[in-house]
């Protein structure tokens, strides 16, 4: 009669919850940044000059690639990645693209519409191979897991070179900070490859007159205090001290209330950010935790519809896309810096 | 208190165990339940218990049918003792006998004097009385045996109802179990696997045989050799007591190879 | 255990109860201390003049909400906890047990991924799924006639439970974009962040019924340790406890699981810890665990909200991180020879 023997075997969902943290751990959006041989080399490379093909290969997350010769059929696995491509014009050196999260810019709408899309997230190591690429370009490591594209090192022996974002490298060789000098360094290194450098150069100098423009004295945010709300709810995940979040709003000379927060994202509590008062939200609008989800919530909050930054709708909504590192963070910056000057002009 | 079992049938898995029994048994009155294993004695009594619903026939209790009666008003009427083992339980002795109160207290109902006294009662009717905060898991089996008798004796029933009371029991305490037993005066019905024992305690004796009843009576004239025989499958030799005239059941083993 | 040392043990719990609240209220990862908490409170309950808009904020709709919320689910975890052990007789029973946590994981994820077109709220889907996995057991462990076999029962939670956890990994996999996973992950693990009035709405007053009906029917539970039929024998109708204790069990484990996610171990562990102090009896057992439950989520909380500061990890991380050691000590105490 007693069945006090009869153990309960460890349900699968422990291995859900595994399955998840793994996934989370290696393919976190972004990561933080710093200077790494590549950024030093766009920071120092102001002569637009042009770099013969058979220039020194390119330390890319400790990989070296070899620039030559100029890849013909080159594959993107993430969306920073295709943009970056389409903004050097090198849509006819690929052959399809992977992985979209939100919305292609408008500049590149026709471009990208006109290439095949090889999976909604990221191809199989098989589906891939069996186009016959000869460059593969991610934003993020989780691009070369093996249930994806497979390690760098197995597609270099095939004779498919690849290059992944320098802050898109596994935690170890990631640089600490994401700037802009990283962001055009990375432009520079693609540019190197396909044998574009002056294309690269002139998307950089074209970029860097658009932040000039949007960044004229005085700084928009300065003296402001900003939330950047990236999504959730519950445990809001916001931008900390050294992602893309973190370098749009030290160029716009404003204040990160969780600037003392290691990583580029992290899940807070709500009582930090209540007690700091933020005189400026940042609502970031993604398909899947769109601005206007998150604007609903506050409302519905006790805790949050209280707010000054609420109340007086002193928020900024910037599209997911515009706020990772590529090609795309420079409208980001500008978006926000208009957003900034909008709030603070005096009403009519 | 009266308890009375009509042609009850009962089955499990398909096979018939209980067999068209029928039984009565009167306050005071004293009914062995004998027959080799297997032969439906347990599920018998389970039936009588009302913890199984016979397939046909009815058991009644002061003329109610059992199955009508809620589970409590049933326990407060008739204390079940069970053969199989509780397990390891992390009780005292004590906790165990007093779960005998649990028919008896209203929803929210305190333990309360009275109820502490008819437990140490029953603990000192079963010679338990020093063994009250002993835990469970160190009793030996005749032990445990007793302190079930116990908790049966707390439900102060009318009705008794005991599977293999004497198991596990040194003959000493097989004795004073019966003893006591008979003394209650209530309607017991109990199954019993000593012959000799049946025969000098029971006022009447049932004789189950591949779930059906082959015989009933006083133990005299049922215990015959050739009942024995039938039924056990064993050869014997009854000779009446010296001092009872009860009959006494001895093994009648052939001399020699 | 005797009647007399039952009072005071329960009112002694009691004041633990209260003192934590009390502390609990005054940690956060503002600076709000205990003066600032203790003038937002007595503002609320009109015996002071209360505090700036910002204080009242964090203390009486940040911290307060989540501290009492706390306190419920870990009372209503640890007391199915402890009726689930004891109607099935099973050491690791848990209120998980019947497919509950499964059901509801794989209901909020559905609300996650937006099947439904997010017609439902999280809180609504994750008590459908409970319910349904919950009905799956019963159907699978009822069989013919309803004698709800102990055995059958752990087996039938485990087959369900299997069944929507892999229903979930599949959803999560197919359907979820890996940025909305990190939610999904929060939930499954269990967290109290973001509490509001309202959860509590739904908590309390079904823990105050739960309590009421397990209470009542602590005679029979003390009784079921003795086997089915020995606790038929002493006036227990098993199969009809059985099934109020389940279905009650059931409800208030999928409210409070549609709230605050699967929180892990509360139920395993606090009622064997707790029985190691009061003993089996239950009608003392059962305040005591929803009074030790209380307590102990509170502290856990309070220190997943804190000990990385201001980084919050899942509740039901934190309960496992402590609950483990604890547990292994429990099973070491119980199998000291006696």
């Amino acid at each position: 009669m007693q069945n006090e023997s009869l153990a309960r075997t460890p349900a699968p969902r422990r291995l859900v919850v595994m399955a998840l943290t793994a996934a989370l751990v290696v393919g976190a959006c972004g990561g933080s940044a710093g200077t790494t041989t590549t950024a030093d080399r766009a920071a120092t490379a102001a002569a637009p000059a042009a770099v013969t093909a058979t220039a020194a290969p390119i330390d890319d997350c400790g990989t070296r690639v070899p620039p030559s010769p100029p890849p013909a059929r080159a594959v993107t696995l993430n969306q920073g990645a295709t943009e970056v491509m389409l903004a050097l014009g090198l849509q006819d050196r690929m052959i399809g693209t992977a992985y979209l999260d939100d919305r292609v810019a408008p500049a590149y709408a026709a471009a990208y519409a006109a290439l095949p899309v090889l999976a909604k997230e990221y191809p199989s190591r098989e589906v891939l191979l069996a186009h016959r690429p000869d460059f593969v370009y991610a934003s993020y490591a989780s691009a070369f897991e093996a249930d994806a594209a497979g390690p760098r090192g197995a597609l270099a022996s095939l004779g498919i070179r690849s290059y992944v974002s320098p802050f898109g490298c596994a935690a170890s060789a990631r640089p600490p900070r994401v700037t802009l000098a990283g962001v055009f360094g990375e432009i520079t290194d693609i540019g190197r490859v396909f044998g574009v450098p002056g294309r690269a150069q002139t998307l950089i100098d074209g970029q860097r007159a658009e932040l000039a423009r949007s960044l004229a004295p005085p700084l928009p945010g300065s003296g402001l205090h900003v939330l950047w709300w990236d999504s959730e709810t519950k445990a809001p995940f916001v931008g900390t001290c050294c992602g893309a979040p973190a370098m749009m709003l030290a160029a716009v000379g404003a204040r990160n209330v969780f600037a003392d927060v290691a990583g580029s994202w992290a899940n807070v509590s709500w009582e930090r950010a209540v007690a700091a008062d933020p005189d400026v939200i940042v609502l970031v609008d993604a398909t899947w935790d769109t601005a206007a989800s998150k604007l609903r919530y506050a409302q519905a909050s006790a805790a949050l519809r209280g707010l000054r930054a609420f109340r007086e709708h002193r928020v900024i909504e910037l599209p997911f896309s515009d706020t990772t590192p590529g090609v795309r963070v420079v409208t980001g910056i500008g978006l926000l810096a208009d957003g900034l000057r909008k709030l603070a002009a005096p009403a009519p | 208190m009266t308890i009375e079992a009509r042609d009850v049938d009962w089955s499990a898995a398909g096979r018939l165990i209980v067999d068209g029994v029928g039984c009565r048994v009167e306050t005071g009155r004293l009914l062995g339940v004998i027959g080799p294993n297997g032969s439906g004695k347990s599920s018998l009594l389970r039936c009588l218990a009302g913890l199984r619903t016979p397939d046909d026939g009815v058991v009644l209790v002061q003329g109610e049918a059992i199955g009508t009666l809620r589970r409590r008003e049933v326990a407060r009427r008739l204390a079940f003792l069970d053969q199989e083992a509780d397990g390891e339980l992390e009780l005292t002795v004590r906790e165990v006998v007093l779960l005998g109160r649990t028919p008896h207290k209203r929803l929210f109902e305190r333990d309360d004097a009275r109820d502490r006294a008819i437990v140490a009662e029953a603990l000192a009717a079963t010679d338990l009385a020093e063994f009250g905060e002993r835990a469970w898991p160190t009793l030996s089996g005749g032990e445990r045996q007793r302190a079930r008798i116990a908790r049966a004796l707390a439900q102060q029933p009318s009705i008794l109802l005991l599977d293999e009371p004497t198991n596990h029991l040194d003959l000493a305490h097989q004795l004073q179990v019966l003893r006591l037993v008979r003394g209650l005066g209530l309607a017991t019905v109990a199954a019993l696997h000593d012959l000799n024992l049946a025969a000098m305690f029971c006022d009447e004796l049932l004789v189950l045989c591949g779930g059906r009843a082959v015989a009933a009576g006083p133990a005299a004239e049922v215990l015959t050799r050739q009942l024995v025989e039938d039924v056990y499958g064993v050869a014997c030799a009854i000779v009446p007591h010296p001092r009872t005239g009860r009959p006494v059941v001895t093994l009648d083993e052939p001399i020699g190879p | 255990m005797t009647t007399a040392r039952r009072g005071p043990l329960l009112f002694g719990l009691a004041l633990l109860l209260l003192i934590t609240v009390t502390l609990a209220v005054t940690i956060g990862p503002s600076d709000v201390g205990a003066r600032a908490a203790y003038d937002v409170v007595a503002g609320h309950l009109g015996i002071g003049s209360g505090s700036s808009p910002t204080t009242d904020a964090i203390v009486w709709e940040i911290r307060l909400p989540r501290v009492l919320l706390a306190g419920a689910v870990g009372a209503g975890l640890a007391l199915v906890g402890t009726v689930l052990q004891a109607t099935m007789r099973n050491p690791l029973a848990d209120p998980y047990l019947l497919g509950i946590s499964a059901g509801a994981s794989f209901g909020a994820v559905i609300v996650f991924v937006g099947i439904g077109g997010a017609a439902l709220g999280l809180t609504t889907g994750a008590f459908g799924g409970a319910m349904v996995a919950f009905a799956g057991v019963v159907a699978l462990a009822a069989g013919r006639g309803a004698r709800l076999d102990p055995a059958r029962i752990v087996l039938a939670g485990v087959a369900v439970a299997s069944l929507f956890d892999a229903a979930t990994s599949l959803l999560i996999i197919a359907a979820a974009d890996p940025d909305a996973t990190r939610g999904i992950l929060y939930w499954l693990l269990g967290s109290l962040a973001g509490a509001t009035w309202s959860d509590l709405a739904i908590a309390v007053p079904l823990l105050a019924v739960g309590l009421g009906v397990m209470l009542a029917q602590a005679r029979a539970l003390n009784a079921m340790a003795i086997g089915d039929d020995a606790a038929a024998a002493v006036g227990v109708d098993v199969a009809r406890t059985r099934w109020l204790l389940l279905v009650t069990s059931a409800l208030l484990t999928g409210a409070l699981v549609a709230v605050s996610g699967a929180i892990g171990f509360v139920g395993l562990l606090l009622p064997h810890a707790t029985r190691l102090l009061v003993g089996r009896d239950h009608r003392l057992l059962l305040p005591a665990t929803a009074l030790a439950g209380a307590t102990f989520l509170i502290w856990v909380d309070t220190f997943a909200r804190t000990a990385f500061d201001p980084q919050e990890i899942p509740v039901g991380v934190a309960t496992a991180l402590i609950g483990a050691p604890a547990f292994a000590y429990v099973l070491v105490r119980r199998m000291e020879p006696r």
